[in-house]
């Protein structure tokens, strides 16, 4: 009896699917991100994943991910502390915070157990954490496990945010926690002026640039770069499973914060180390990115704007992103769902938000059209989006 | 003492809501999440020089339902004495 009663807790509510006539989560893909996928054993255009460079199927970096597996194996199986930290997680350490510009950096199996780590390792309940209320959930998870005050502020809120600061002593330290790009909408966040305003009340800013990094600045370094902000004190975290084309989470910092990281945030410490394929595909990324960011970034803004223009005359309320994002604001749960349906049925893969990835009655369809996409499959999406029209 | 909730309300949900009264279910009236009641509650700190808890909250069904628990933690409305 009390088995089926601890079980019965956890039923699903299927109306939003009945009501959609569409489940739109863990579609099943048959192939790789390449030009053309395979959903469901059908042929559709992939408006949904990451893949912002589209560099998850490049030869260069399937071939660098294969010599990998061909020299170590598919794995370590150990944590970094112990057999994982094999040369090229070492090597790539050294890359990405030269890349990103900041003085060390550890890698984590995700981005969201790097954020979820973090600040349970630095803050505790003394602490005040100031965070952005649209923050990825990782962020917010990991800020509720640290146990300190927590006060978010108005989306991308400067006035709110200083309101908040203004009244902040009292705290042993305060943290002002941020993203670059706010994936849901394609919103970048003021982070300019968010450092200058922890510079001010003596508050230490992190930033989750996991939409920026390969995406943002003019060779791809990500928020830093693009908003010129120079000796970056703060600490810097990112997905390496976006632009960057393979999986794995960065920190990034002052050395003295990553050597006491490397000891003492659990996440890391007590958790098995990313995989040779992963670090060497991450690698060749990051050489392509070197050589050809400006060629990727041209093809990613172009496609995004002639998306954006389709669901204009379609008659879609769109965001207008600063990123290469474009989200369509739906309302509520179910029409977000239906729309999804209905792209999906004219063979694009989207992404909807419904909450809590957003605030209630806000939902988001998110279109992202990666450079690795040929002019005619972009032409034929936007076809399709006008055709459909808004509903 | 309801003025100045509602008027910390509307701050927090200005885009999205006009109507706010006392009678507003958060919930189901104005889409409060438990993101937004941290921020009302931090500006309702801010507003009544006063230190809140969650947990303390977690049960506020209506706008009304702030005020009671506000009066309870006996917070004066001190600028009230002044108009
Ligand atoms: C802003 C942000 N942070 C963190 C994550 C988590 O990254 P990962 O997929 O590496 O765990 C995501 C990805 O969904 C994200 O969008």
């Amino acid at each position: 009896m009390y088995l089926n009663e601890f079980y019965n807790r956890f039923s699903l509510d299927e109306r939003l699917v009945e009501v959609a006539g569409h489940n739109p989560y863990y579609q099943r893909i048959d192939s790789g991100l390449n030009e053309i996928i395979l959903v469901n054993e059908q042929t559709m255009i992939d408006l949904a994943s990451n893949n912002y460079l589209g560099l998850a199927t490049d030869e260069r970096v399937k071939l660098a991910a294969v010599q990998a597996v061909q020299k170590y194996g598919v794995s370590l199986c150990g944590t970094p502390i112990a057999t994982g930290y094999s040369d090229l997680y070492q090597r790539l350490e050294g890359k990405l915070a030269n890349f990103v510009g900041l003085e060390e950096t550890i890698l984590l199996p995700t981005c969201y157990q790097a954020n979820n780590g973090l600040f349970s390792s630095i803050s505790g309940p003394q602490d005040l954490i100031v965070v952005d209320r649209c923050a990825h959930s990782s962020l917010i998870q990991g800020i509720k496990a640290a146990g300190c005050k927590i006060r978010p502020f108005l989306h991308n809120n400067l006035e709110h945010l200083e309101g908040i600061l203004q009244r902040s002593a009292g705290y042993r330290q305060v943290f002002v926690v941020t993203e670059s790009v706010f994936s849901t909408e394609g919103s970048v966040a003021p982070f300019k002026e968010i450092v200058q305003l922890c510079e001010n009340y003596q508050a230490l800013p992190v930033i989750d640039d996991s939409h920026g990094i390969g995406v943002l600045g003019g060779s791809g370094r990500g928020i830093l770069e693009e908003q010129r902000i120079s000796r970056y004190r703060g600490i810097y975290t990112a997905s390496l499973g976006k632009a960057m084309a393979s999986s794995g989470g960065m920190i990034s910092g002052e050395k003295r914060l990553i050597d006491y990281l490397k000891y003492y945030c659990p996440h890391l410490v007590y958790s098995t180390a990313l995989s040779p394929a992963v670090l060497a595909g991450t690698e060749a990324v990051l050489d392509i990115i070197h050589s050809e960011f400006g060629a990727l970034k041209g093809r990613l803004v172009t496609y995004q704007q002639e998306i954006y223009q389709s669901l204009v005359k379609g008659g879609f309320t769109v965001l207008p992103g600063e990123a290469p994002i474009n989200s369509i604001q739906c309302g509520s749960k179910e029409a977000t769902f239906i729309l999804t349906k209905m792209l999906y049925d004219q063979g694009i893969l989207s992404t909807p938000f419904i909450e809590p990835s957003v605030p209630i009655n806000d939902g988001r369809v998110r279109l992202i059209a990666g450079a690795n996409l040929s002019e005619d499959s972009v032409a034929e999406a936007a076809e399709i989006i006008q055709r459909i029209g808004c509903p | 003492m309801e003025d100045r909730v509602i008027s910390t309300l509307k701050h927090i949900l200005n885009k999205r809501y006009m109507q706010i009264t006392l009678e507003s279910r958060l919930r189901e009236d104005l889409n409060v999440d438990s993101l937004d009641l941290l921020m009302i509650l931090g500006d309702l700190e801010d507003e009544f020089a006063t230190t809140l808890s969650d947990e303390d909250f977690s049960d506020v069904v209506t706008v009304n339902d702030i005020v009671i628990k506000l009066r309870a933690r006996r917070i004066q409305d001190y600028r009230h004495v002044f108009e």
